[in-house]
């Protein structure tokens, strides 16, 4: 039963296109709730049939691997797809309310969905020029989302969004048509094969697989390639934000797993290079990589700590806590151990709900108090308690307090750098943890502690409460039930590491 | 042959970022337009040396035929790079409307 594997994909599209037919209609709401939880069902009937039996690939069309479309489920991506549906659901349950008419009428639901596929399709393609594709379906659905409320402002960040993904997209276009005429290949599976056999120029790939991680670089907004983020994150509707910032971002991290770590891995400059003889390729991305992400987090550390209103923190803050993930995939990349690559992926999943509940906590405190501004804002404690328990538990996650599943993002996260024995890293991520207590502490004194402002808490709606309890009791659950996370996601890790495996797992029957 | 490719998409793309780097919208559309095209032209460049056409029937047994791979991702990227300028000019015609100034400087200061 590999066709399992397309289900992922299929549901959310089904849902897309029933979302544009009934728009107009009172059924699109429950449409769209059905096909959310049907797209979770769909990815735990997956995780089951992985957990059971190991990785599984699906030739689309019946092509065999190199030449068709080959769609692989492995443990890594299983992690990402249960990660994406259950943030996915949240978000839907807090568009029902939230979302006016009007948006739901020109298809917000379609665009949430379509979205969801292009997600999801990152996480399961095993070809190349497919992930492309990918791609850009996630990122026009997000440039429709971010122009959604069509305001001067959110049309003009939405064209400066559509722009630099533009060039990225080029890009991206021009590291896979290299890397086709120097491999022969687009399968990433058989690419990963010809690199290990050291029959083709080395040298372009290096190139091109750093003309490949700018555009990784855009999509998870790493610094130099960071300034878009902030603006369109506080200018989207709050469960949009929380689907970009909480998984969109992932995806671009989960292809520089997949493409460097599974992939690229095997691929060695030859010793009559003229820079770097005789060095993995890998090695010298990591270090670039590694550069990028100790300046994101200062970055995105300093510049969270003082703005003014909560959305543009939390968009500065997103853009810090994506650099603590790619630290330690810089570390995997150079010295090619599993720990920080653990480490790398627990953080994607603390991460990845954290966010985007407080994305959603900022939209409702912003419907209730009618403004996001932290010097407004004050002793929300008394009027909301299921609202501050939230959002204590998504930021003093992302602080790292025991026993929250960030907790033990950051403790590993330290751990492998400090196995690393690279000073410079460290000091960095202490600079970054400092910066992550600061800003949070502040938002959390300012808006539910001091002067009670003016609230109307009959605004907010059952659904978008529970929305945010579901991500805030998970990131609880997880915390206290580590062993397990630990578990699966050394599992995902050790995928995303075995080369072998993987390209066993695609071109077994060849072989 | 390849001398003279390299050499034109090298222009296009200057081409593409001299124009991406004016202050009037409607120029950095077009800018971004021509990048997106560059790129499609270089990867055709990149499927190698032409040949007959990759149809067995046409092919008639030689050896000799265009690889089809690159032509069949440029359809694929032009489709989808047609799509992203289409909303990028309806996006810049609503830009207008609500801003009646395509210059992209008009906002300078307002955000963030």
């Amino acid at each position: 039963m590999n066709q399992l594997i397309v289900l992922p994909l299929i549901v959310p599209l089904a849902t897309a296109v029933l979302s544009i037919l009934f728009r107009k209609t009172r059924f699109r709401d429950y449409i769209s709730i059905a096909g959310s939880i049907g797209y979770l069902v769909a990815t735990g009937l997956l995780a089951s049939k992985i957990f059971s039996g190991g990785a599984i690939s699906y030739q689309a069309g019946g092509w065999p691997a190199p030449y068709g479309i080959t769609l692989v489920a492995d443990h890594l991506s299983i992690l990402m797809l249960l990660l994406t549906a259950t943030v996915a659901f949240a978000a839907n349950l807090y568009s029902w309310e939230y979302i006016n008419d009007r948006g739901k009428e020109s298809g917000y639901y379609a665009f949430l969905h379509f979205m969801i596929t292009g997600m999801s399709g990152a996480f399961i393609t095993g070809d190349l020029f497919n992930l492309f594709v990918m791609f850009e379906l996630v990122l026009m659905s997000s440039y429709a989302l971010v122009a959604y409320s069509g305001s001067r402002e959110s049309l003009f960040i939405s064209m400066k969004y559509v722009v630099l993904n533009l060039i990225g997209s080029s890009l991206m276009l021009v590291a896979i048509g290299g890397l086709y005429s120097v491999t022969g290949t687009l399968n990433m599976a058989d690419m990963s094969l010809i690199l290990s056999e050291g029959s083709v120029n080395m040298v372009p790939v290096l190139g091109l697989s750093m003309i490949l991680f700018c555009v990784f670089g855009i999509k998870s907004g790493l610094v130099p390639f960071h300034f878009w983020a902030p603006p369109v994150y506080s200018n989207s509707p709050p469960p949009a934000s929380a689907l970009m910032a909480g998984i969109s971002k992932k995806v671009g991290i989960y292809a520089v797993i997949r493409l460097y770590i599974t992939v690229f891995s095997s691929a060695t400059l030859p010793e009559t290079a003229l820079l770097f003889p005789g060095e993995p390729v890998n090695v010298v991305t990591g270090c670039l990589v590694a550069i990028m992400a100790s300046t994101t987090v200062l970055l995105g550390g300093f510049g969270a700590i003082n703005r003014k209103s909560l959305d543009k923190l939390l968009s500065y803050s997103s853009v810090g806590q994506v650099g603590f993930i790619y630290i330690p995939i810089s570390i995997t990349m150079i010295t090619g151990q599993l720990t920080p690559l653990i480490a790398a992926l627990i953080y994607v999943l603390s991460h990845g709900l954290a966010k985007p509940a407080l994305f959603m906590i900022s939209g409702i405190i912003e419907k209730i108090s009618g403004t996001s501004d932290l010097e407004d804002l004050g002793g929300l404690s008394e009027s909301s308690f299921t609202l501050s328990a939230s959002f204590f538990l998504s930021a003093f996650s992302l602080i790292g307090i025991p026993p929250l599943l960030g907790f033990f993002a950051k403790f590993k996260v330290f751990e492998a750098a400090i196995t690393s024995g690279n000073i410079f890293l460290l000091l960095v991520l202490f600079v970054g943890a400092v910066t992550t207590i600061l800003y949070f502490s502040r938002a959390w004194l300012e808006i539910f502690f001091g002067d009670r402002g003016e609230v109307d808490i009959s605004r907010v709606s059952r659904k978008e409460v529970f929305s945010v309890i579901i991500l805030a009791v998970l990131i609880l659950v997880l915390g206290l039930n580590f062993e397990l996370v630990y578990q699966l996601v050394e599992q995902a890790a050790s995928s995303g590491l075995n080369s072998e495996a993987y390209i066993e797992t695609v071109l077994g029957e060849r072989r | 042959m390849s001398l003279v490719m390299a050499t034109a998409i090298g222009l296009l793309f200057a081409a593409g970022t001299y124009l991406m780097l004016r202050r009037d919208a409607v120029r950095v559309v077009l800018g971004s337009l021509i990048i997106s095209q560059t790129a499609n032209i270089y990867l055709m460049t990149m499927g190698g040396s032409e040949g007959g056409v990759p149809i067995l029937s046409h092919a008639g047994g030689s050896r000799n035929v265009t690889d089809p791979v690159p032509q069949a991702l440029v359809l694929t990227a032009i489709v989808i790079g047609f799509a992203t300028t289409a909303f990028l000019l309806s996006l810049t015609y609503r830009f207008y409307g609500e801003n009646e100034d395509v210059d992209l400087d008009s906002l300078r200061g307002e955000l963030l």
